[in-house]
């Protein structure tokens, strides 16, 4: 049995091993995962939902989801990884450093690290100007550094990449 | 009086004079970057000329580009806004040799106010109260840690030609001293062209309280009373308002001679902002004095009555002031709306605003070139909106700026709309008790 709370609401949620039938405090939903990742379709009370993951941060147990278009955040109070990951949102606790991509469009103003480089979380690996400011962009845990994609001084789009890691 | 504005500007600075000059019929000329070509002002102007590529240095600080435009479309002055060439010597320089009115200060008074270390000379000798620091610019790494040493850290790195909260680094000890030295020099070489950087001691736990001032031709100058601005980020300015909840008749009256003693000092023609930190003993300190409209301007408007651009146009032209001083009737505060995401650490947020919806009402004002569809180039400053309100006491302009911030609605990117509407709950905010460290301690 799975607690969950959406503003000062708590519900009791619980599900069975396929996820495909649960239950909202005692009364039944079916959930049907959809061909696009992250999404589902809920059956409550006769009705049809059409739903979608948006976020689930690991530290503080809050999942975001998409009922109807509303967006709602729910506090999960017991663990929940394995539903997380039947509904391809799977991997929330284990940090693994992923490629670093540009966080906002700018220009490269300088560049902190090297190729072949080991980092560790929160290190500066380069400066990316935008809006007139310098943001300095760390990484995003322990890792070493497989090539640098951007030179100093050039432009970059949104979520272009900028540093691979092994 | 002139007969057509060039807008060295972009952004809503830009639509604000156009909306002045079509009130006062005179003509007006845009000119915008190809990042700007959609931009609002482009549109409002009566004619438009483009200057350049995205970057800034390309186009709305490249000086013989502007001067191009305003040949081309025989404008007869020039408003250059804030930011960009607004106190730049030069520029003003370049103007006088062409026969272009611009409107903002001689080159002589951004030499003496806007160049900031001269600034200080020139009022310690007019006997205006200044921090302690450096003599002028640091020739040097070495020279930067004598002198801190002599006025004892926490001290404070400031580009002389920076603004805005660009270009200046506050160092608590002596070993982070190599590392913000560089780092406002390059910031400052980037954002102005000029990496000169002075010193002075950081005064701590300020409120920032500056008075708008106006002077004319003939060397008479008034004030026009305060704006606290001490709601600050990394000195960056987020909320203005005024009267100040700290002031009193008597501070304002002494805060505003000293003003006018700055203004006529420098015999200031044109609208100025002079700054001061003001110490929990009602104590002050001249800071710098700004030769430019400012983006806190409006709330000065609202609860005096008055268009400071329509004055400053005025003043431009050979009109002369009254002289007399313009005290507050209202409460004003003004909140800028930043592209940026207050919960992840204030980071830009460039893009599409998919959809807008603009707050409106008695006692409400926006000044704004955001609508639905703009895309928000990263090139620029994040402010993109500054809502205003104004009513009878302190405690109604805030109720109506909650309730304007819950009808505003901007979509596709993040704002700092949240931000603003957590702060108008906060219980120090709302007591008036802050100081320029209030966001240090503040939780999104």
């Amino acid at each position: 049995m799975t607690k969950a709370r959406i503003g000062n609401k708590e519900f009791d949620f619980s599900w069975d091993n396929t996820f495909h039938n649960a239950t909202l405090n005692g009364e039944k939903i079916e959930i049907q995962p959809s061909e696009k990742k992250g999404h589902f379709c809920l059956k409550y009370q006769n009705k049809k939902y059409r739903g979608e993951w948006i976020a689930f941060h690991s530290d503080t147990k809050i999942a975001i989801i998409k009922i109807n278009h509303t967006e709602f955040s729910i506090n999960i109070t017991q663990p929940i990884d394995a539903l997380l990951e039947k509904l391809g949102m799977g991997g929330g606790s284990t940090k693994k450093v992923k490629n670093l991509k540009a966080p906002m469009p700018g220009l490269v103003r300088q560049i902190l690290v090297n190729v072949d480089e080991e980092v560790t979380k929160d290190a500066p690996l380069l400066i990316l100007e935008a809006m007139k400011m310098e943001n300095v962009i760390k990484a995003q845990g322990d890792g070493k550094i497989k090539s640098i994609q951007v030179n100093q001084g050039q432009a970059v789009e949104k979520s272009a990449l900028l540093v691979e890691f092994y | 009086m002139f007969k057509k504005i060039l807008i060295a500007n972009r952004g809503e600075i830009a639509l604000r004079v156009i909306r002045t000059c079509k009130e006062m019929g005179i003509s007006t000329v845009a000119v915008y970057s190809t990042a700007d070509r959609d931009s609002l002002h482009v549109r409002f102007a009566d004619e438009a000329v483009c200057i350049g590529p995205p970057a800034s240095k390309d186009s709305y600080l490249k000086i013989p580009n502007i001067i191009a435009a305003a040949e081309i479309t025989n404008a007869d002055a020039i408003h250059p806004g804030y930011g960009f060439l607004s106190e730049n010597a030069t520029f003003s320089k370049v103007c006088k040799e062409n026969g272009i009115k611009f409107i903002g200060a001689s080159p002589e008074m951004i030499d003496a106010m806007g160049d900031k270390s001269s600034a200080k000379q020139t009022m310690k000798n007019a006997g205006v109260p200044c921090i302690p620091g450096s003599e002028g610019i640091l020739e040097s790494l070495e020279e930067a840690h004598k002198i801190a040493k002599e006025i004892k850290y926490p001290i404070m790195l400031k580009a002389t030609a920076g603004g805005g909260g660009k270009g200046m680094r506050v160092v608590y000890k002596e070993e982070d001293l190599e590392d913000s030295w560089e780092a406002v020099r390059r910031e400052a070489g980037a954002a102005f062209g000029n990496d000169g950087i002075y010193m002075e001691k950081f005064v701590e736990e300020p409120r920032h309280i500056e008075i708008q001032i106006a002077g004319d031709q003939y060397g008479k100058a008034c004030h026009l009373s305060e704006r606290d601005c001490s709601i600050q980020r990394r000195h960056q300015k987020l909320v203005e308002e005024t009267p100040s909840p700290f002031m009193t008749d008597e501070l304002r009256e002494k805060m505003g001679q000293a003003a006018i003693k700055a203004a006529e000092a420098v015999q200031y023609e044109g609208v100025g902002t002079v700054e001061f930190l003001v110490d929990k003993n009602r104590d002050f300190y001249f800071m710098e004095m700004n030769t430019r409209i400012q983006v806190e301007h409006t709330i000065t408007e609202e609860v005096i009555n008055y268009d400071l651009v329509k004055e400053q146009i005025k003043l431009a032209a050979g009109d002369p002031i009254s002289g007399r001083n313009y005290y507050p009737k209202m409460h004003s505060i003004q909140c800028r709306i930043n592209a940026e995401d207050p919960f992840k650490n204030f980071s830009p947020c460039p893009g599409k605003i998919t959809a807008y919806h603009s707050p409106g009402g008695h006692g409400v004002r926006l000044d704004t070139h955001a609508y639905a569809g703009y895309v928000i180039p990263p090139n620029y400053d994040s402010m993109i909106s500054k809502l205003i309100t104004v009513a009878q006491t302190r405690e109604e302009a805030i109720t109506k700026m909650q309730r304007a911030l819950d009808e505003y609605i901007i979509e596709g990117i993040k704002t700092t709309i949240p931000f603003h509407q957590k702060l108008m709950k906060d219980p120090q905010f709302r007591a008036g008790n802050f100081t320029t460290k209030f966001m240090e301690s503040f939780e999104m």
